[in-house]
């Protein structure tokens, strides 16, 4: 039953809405938002698949309510690429190799971004801590690593000239 | 399959007190979720009322009272490692909260809700019990308060009362002469449960290699955290070397009441408890 | 410089854009109007009998449409490549704990979760058999009418005279290794999305998370009554393999597609992450034993080797699986005389299948443990013992094969990888380590291996490609084998943009479709690179043939003079003569000539003598050397790999950047095989069935890897590539292995490693049912 209102951001568009109080703020995004680039891999917060960023934090969507999610600023990586315009981090990921199947690709993205907003300047060490909550089978997370440290080169180098 | 449920969101502590008061018995209220909705998705819990806690802003505060560091039970654990209060007053916390899980469930999950979740490997608690921190209940009849030690009461029962709700999270500010350590044994480096771990507090003694105080609080070795208390006090007023610890440290054995589960044996466990109280003791004796 | 324009340079990925948005579609993203939801009811018992199946109340559920079971499927009930003996749903019989007993479909995913709970089985337990041991003793219990010994299948592999062998020798060491069950852990857990041929069209659709696309549309018509060209398959973007959505996607495909014909509705099925590790194929734990004989100077002389793999309760890859285990058991080296022996089993166990590797990270274990412990044994370093035996050019294999058509170059990546960790100098570093510290020990170990390449004597080997110039001089390709994270899409793009020359850019790669694609056979074997990658260059040679002829005209030079770079047609001789591809394209569609090919590409010939076990099993090889440094925790057992260094001969690189990302995944993955992952069977009854207690290693647990690419150009690769996804993780594993005997002088023979295994030497925990008994 559609009994809950909800009044929440998602990927800056102010969202009014009845839900179900039962659903996960994942299958909200994905089911009634359609915004599937959120992914599900394990539903219990191990993997990170479904990771987005909520009021400025990265959170795995499958272990929020989605009423928890009231008043929320909830970012996807739908949200990221602004006019078909790929974030640096986005190009990072590319330009990296960093992207193999893809699956986790949103996910680490976003996990990686989470970081930045916070911590423009992560070392390696914390690079690899925010991440560490999303799971890859692919990649070895080296790529994805040097993507993110790209990133922080790039925008670094991009800002000295 | 998440079952059907009705979802309250109170705005004050008050009222949420207020709405345990009247459904206490049906109502399973949530902090972080990390742990709750993982329940609620494999059938663990049918509830029919669940309560959202995270409007409740006056439980995310962090404050220096007296002597005292005041931690809402909303606090998260990554605001437990980003405070400035936390870093210089309760670093032992800090070293705990640092190996919750991943960077999402350090964001959501609060220290609150690892308490009333209560597993006996949860990560954030054996430093709070080496500490001696204390919780605070509340209810609308009132507040209580009883040290984390005797609110734990085995895996996943702790002291709470169905209309009671944890307040805030009190510890003594660190104090010159003070260290601690944790240590904590996962198969992963991340994402992982804890197979053993254990967190220590000293006061150093006037002597050198001397301890005045000691605690000890182990985790995932019994069915609820537990103090080490024979070997805390073995340990005190006494020229300590490296023999000597390895000798002490072996009384863990006696201390802890290990399970054999899919991550390890029992005895495995036990040992751990000497090897990582061992190694604890050491960095601070001798390292730090 | 490469001599190359396109191939041989790191192009970006031509399909990151919509993964990095989110704007890929992968299975359970798709929705259609009118969609309902299947999902299956599966057995309580590892091994009983079903009584009967009433499923009245799940019907007469509200929102239910259908209810099925094994008496509805209409055309066959088993399926399977090899052997078809695993059913779509169980008639009278469950085999292991993940077989499909009853399907529901319904409105919504709860209603038909509710109502598999109202479906009432009746089952009579039967006696299980859970160890490969216990299932070969008499009178143990059976799985399978056509295997009353419970014997899947055996191979052999012989060589010489084992026991002149053994005579010659002046050592005789035996020793017996295990492996355990392991997970794909693909990060996406299976979906598949059916549309009924009513009222949907003459034929049956379905969407999935496929890797062998043709293999599971057989399946499907076979079950389903259908010609094959009544079923089409169309693979969504796939969120990880590794061997792993093959069979477990025939099942699901099979009865999605049931539940839609059923229902006339679009039937979506997306399996939780426990229902995949419970109904999914593993890997094959082996029981290794391993004996041989050698000189003092260090020679092998023979080797007998005994191996046991569980097959759990369905055939599926198991004989192929083995086959490959049989031919590379002895290692990358020249042995004179051999006798090995593969038994694959049936129990009561979670089937097990492919996953790369297919065979090799069990004996790549036990081998190249082995190699350093008769090193060992002999006071020989463990890098001169496999120097003096490796495989050198001319050599003969285990299975009599002459290595006489490619680079043999074991040597050569080993010495590459030795040098680039600078191997002396850390062991000696290590040992120091080791002499001063008593609670942290170091340690280096070494693996190498060699490995046929594509399918072998496995069976047929041949693949289609589709290249088709569009008169804007615009390009699509498509082929029908699949991209599955491992860049085949971009390898072939660019194999198509370097015979053209025109830039990748240019090229779009449609969709895989089984009734628009050349059946291509399955996407394994690590054989997308040369097949598939050979058929592509068949297709777009020819049309540059054909393009180049009307340029030559138009230019007035020789056809064989010009060349293409960058979207321009050129003569080598005079680069003033020139046309754009395009103009050129116009011109060639304006005389009426074909502008799309079909390229095909047949790989030479193997042979298999099954009667014998001699054959010349692969048509070439793919060499490697993995380095691994390790600390070990002396107190808790905890081991840190410090640094990882791996070196592999791929003959040549079509995309390096690529190659790179399949080299560190799969040491990643190989890290986990041997530290920390296991899918715990408790008498046929997983315990692990997610990622909080199946560990995949996370970013803090992958050191840093280095990549060694090593380039021998094959003949039979195109620009000489060769393969890379499988070698990548079969040595990580032993290398680890001997970097922890270096360390703390504890020899582990069964992994994973973990925390325990290192500390004790073996494990605590009760994890297996014990050797020769049956349970239950």
């Amino acid at each position: 039953m559609k009994s809950t209102p909800l009044r929440l951001r998602v990927n800056g568009k102010t969202i009014e809405t009845m839900v179900e109080p039962n659903q996960r703020l994942l299958d909200f995004l994905r089911d009634e938002l359609r915004l599937t680039g959120v992914k599900e891999g394990c539903g219990v917060g191990e993997c990170g698949a479904c990771t987005v960023i909520m009021n400025g934090q990265a959170v795995n969507s499958c272990l929020v309510l989605v009423g928890q999610a009231n008043g929320a600023d909830v970012l996807t990586v739908e949200g990221l690429a602004e006019d078909g315009e790929l974030s640096p981090l986005q190009q990072s990921f590319i330009d990296h190799g960093a992207v193999h199947c893809g699956f986790c690709t949103p996910g680490m993205v976003m996990s990686a971004q989470a970081l930045l907003m916070k911590n423009p300047k992560p070392s390696r060490s914390e690079i690899k801590t925010a991440l560490s909550g999303n799971l890859c089978r692919c990649t070895g997370y080296q790529q994805i690593v040097a993507a993110v440290e790209g990133v922080i080169k790039k925008v670094g180098a991009d800002s000295a000239k | 399959m998440v079952n059907d449920f009705r979802l309250v969101r109170p705005k004050t502590l008050p009222e949420a007190l207020g709405l345990l008061d009247e459904f206490g018995q049906e109502i399973e209220p949530v902090a972080g979720g990390t742990d709750l909705l993982v329940k609620l998705e494999d059938g663990r819990i049918r509830p029919s009322q669940v309560m959202d806690l995270s409007a409740l802003n006056e439980l995310k505060q962090i404050r220096l009272v007296g002597e005292d560091l005041h931690l809402g039970a909303l606090v998260t654990h990554t605001a437990v490692l980003e405070s400035p209060l936390t870093r210089t007053e309760a670093p032992l916390l800090v070293m705990g909260c640092r190996t919750v899980g991943s960077t999402q469930i350090r964001n959501m999950g609060t220290l609150g809700g690892n308490l009333a979740t209560a597993s006996p490997a949860g990560d954030s608690i054996p430093a709070l019990v080496a500490l001696e921190a204390k919780v605070v209940l509340a209810s609308k009849k009132g507040e209580r308060t009883l040290p984390v030690e005797d609110f734990l009461v085995g895996p996943g029962k702790t002291e709470r009362r169905r209309e009671e709700l944890i307040k805030e999270i009190i510890l003594p500010c660190a104090r010159e002469g003070e260290k601690g350590f944790y240590n904590k044994l996962g198969q992963r480096n991340a994402l992982a449960i804890s197979i053993a771990n254990v967190a220590v507090w000293v006061r150093l003694g006037e002597r050198k290699n001397t301890l005045s105080r000691v605690r000890i609080a182990f985790g995932a070795l019994a069915p609820t955290v537990k103090r080490g208390r024979m070997v805390e006090d073995a340990l005190t007023d006494r020229e300590l070397d490296e023999a000597s610890l390895k000798g002490i440290t072996q009384l863990a054995w006696k201390e802890v009441a290990p399970i054999t589960d899919i991550r390890a044996s029992a005895q495995y466990r036990r040992d751990m408890a000497i090897a990582l109280l061992y190694q604890s003791l050491y960095h601070i004796l001798f390292l730090s | 410089m490469s001599q190359f324009r396109s191939v041989n340079h790191p192009v970006r990925r031509v399909d990151a854009y919509e993964k990095v948005t989110g704007r890929a579609k992968y299975a359970a993203d798709l929705r259609f109007d009118g969609m309902v939801w299947g999902k299956v009811l599966r057995s309580r018992y590892p091994h009983a009998r079903i009584r009967s199946i009433n499923a009245e109340k799940a019907r007469s559920l509200p929102g239910v449409l259908a209810v099925l079971t094994a008496q509805d499927v209409p055309g066959a009930k088993t399926f399977g490549i090899v052997v078809p003996n695993q059913y779509l749903l169980a008639d009278d019989r469950v085999r292991y704990l993940g077989d499909g007993v009853a399907l529901v479909a319904a409105e919504t995913e709860s209603i038909a979760q509710a109502a598999l709970a109202l479906i009432e089985v009746e089952y009579e337990e039967l006696p299980g058999v859970f160890d490969p041991l216990a299932a070969l003793e008499k009178g143990a219990p059976t799985l399978h009418a056509e295997a009353p010994d419970n014997l899947a299948v055996h191979h052999h592999v012989q060589k010489g005279d084992l026991a002149a062998g053994m005579a010659e020798a002046d050592l005789v060491l035996e020793r017996e290794y295990r492996t355990q069950f392991i997970e794909h852990a693909y990060i996406e857990p299976e979906a598949v999305l059916a549309l009924p041929t009513h009222p949907f069209g003459h034929y049956l659709t379905i969407y999935g998370s496929f890797q062998n696309i043709y293999n599971i549309r057989r399946s499907v018509a076979k079950v389903l009554a259908l010609p094959l060209n009544r079923v089409r398959l169309v693979q969504a973007t796939l969120g990880g393999s590794f061997g792993g959505k093959d069979e477990v996607m025939h099942a699901m495909a099979g009865r999605a597609a049931l539940l839609a014909q059923a229902t006339g509705r679009p039937v979506k099925m997306v399996n939780s992450r426990e229902e995949s590790i419970l109904e999914s194929y593993k890997r094959h734990p082996y029981i290794l034993r391993y004996q041989a004989g050698v000189k003092k100077d260090g020679t092998i002389s023979a080797m007998k080797i005994e191996v046991y793999a569980d097959a759990g309760a369905y055939a599926s890859m198991t004989p192929f699986v083995t086959w490959r285990s049989v031919v590379q058991a002895t290692g990358p080296y020249q042995v004179p005389h051999v006798r090995t022996d593969i038994y694959g089993v049936y129990t009561n166990n979670t089937y097990t299948g492919a996953m790369r590797g297919f065979g090799s990270p069990q004996v790549c274990f036990a081998n190249e443990s082995f190699m350093d412990e008769i090193a060992l044994e002999l006071g020989m370093d463990p890098i001169e013992f496999r120097m003096k035996n490796a495989l050198v050019d001319g050599s003969v294999t285990a299975t009599g094969q002459v290595l006489n058509r490619h680079r043999v170059s074991l040597k050569e990546v080993l010495s590459q990888a030795l040098e680039a960790v600078q191997y002396q100098d850390k062991v000696r570093e290590y040992r120091r380590f080791n002499e001063t510290n008593a609670e942290k020990k170091r340690g280096i170990g070494v693996a190498v291996s060699y490995r046929g390449v594509s399918l072998g004597g496995e069976g047929t080997d041949a693949a289609g490609a589709y290249v088709s110039v569009q008169q804007d001089g615009s390009v699509i390709i498509h082929s029908g084998l699949v991209e599955m994270g491992q860049g085949l899409r971009t390898i072939y793009t660019q194999i198509v943009a370097e015979e053209l020359g025109i830039s990748a850019d240019r090229i779009v790669f449609l969709d895989t479709d089984t009734s628009v694609n050349l059946d291509s056979g399955p996407t394994v074997a690590s054989r997308s690179t040369i097949m598939g990658g050979s058929a592509m260059k068949d297709a777009a040679g020819r049309l540059r043939l054909t393009i180049h002829g009307v340029a030559a005209d138009k230019l007035e030079v020789a056809q064989d003079d010009l060349t293409g770079e960058a979207g321009i047609i050129y003569s080598r001789n005079n680069p003033e003569k020139k046309i754009t591809f395009e103009e050129a394209v116009r011109h060639t569609a304006l005389r009426g000539l074909r502008l799309t090919e079909l390229g095909w590409y047949q790989g030479p010939k193997v042979s298999w003598d099954e009667e014998h076990g001699q054959g010349d099993a692969y048509f070439t090889y793919v060499y490697a050397a993995n380095v691994a440094e390790v600390e070990v925790d002396a107190e808790t057992g905890q081991v840190e790999v410090l640094r990882f260094t791996a070196a592999h001969d791929v003959g040549r690189a079509i995309n390096p950047e690529n190659v790179r990302g399949q080299i560190y995944g799969g040491v990643a993955m190989a890290l986990g095989y041997g530290l920390l992952e296991e899918v715990e069977m408790d008498k046929g009854v997983t315990r692990n069935l997610n990622f909080d207690e199946y560990f995949v290693a996370t970013t803090m647990d992958v050191p840093d890897i280095q990549a060694i690419i090593v380039e021998n150009p094959d003949e039979f690769g195109p620009y000489g590539a060769k393969s890379v996804g499988e070698p990548t993780l079969e040595i990580g594993a032993p290398a680890i292995a001997n970097a922890i005997a270096f360390a703390t002088g504890k020899r582990l023979r069964e992994l994973p490693m973990d925390l325990e295994r290192v500390l004790l030497g073996h494990s605590l925990r009760e994890r297996r049912t014990k050797r020769g008994s049956v349970e239950r």
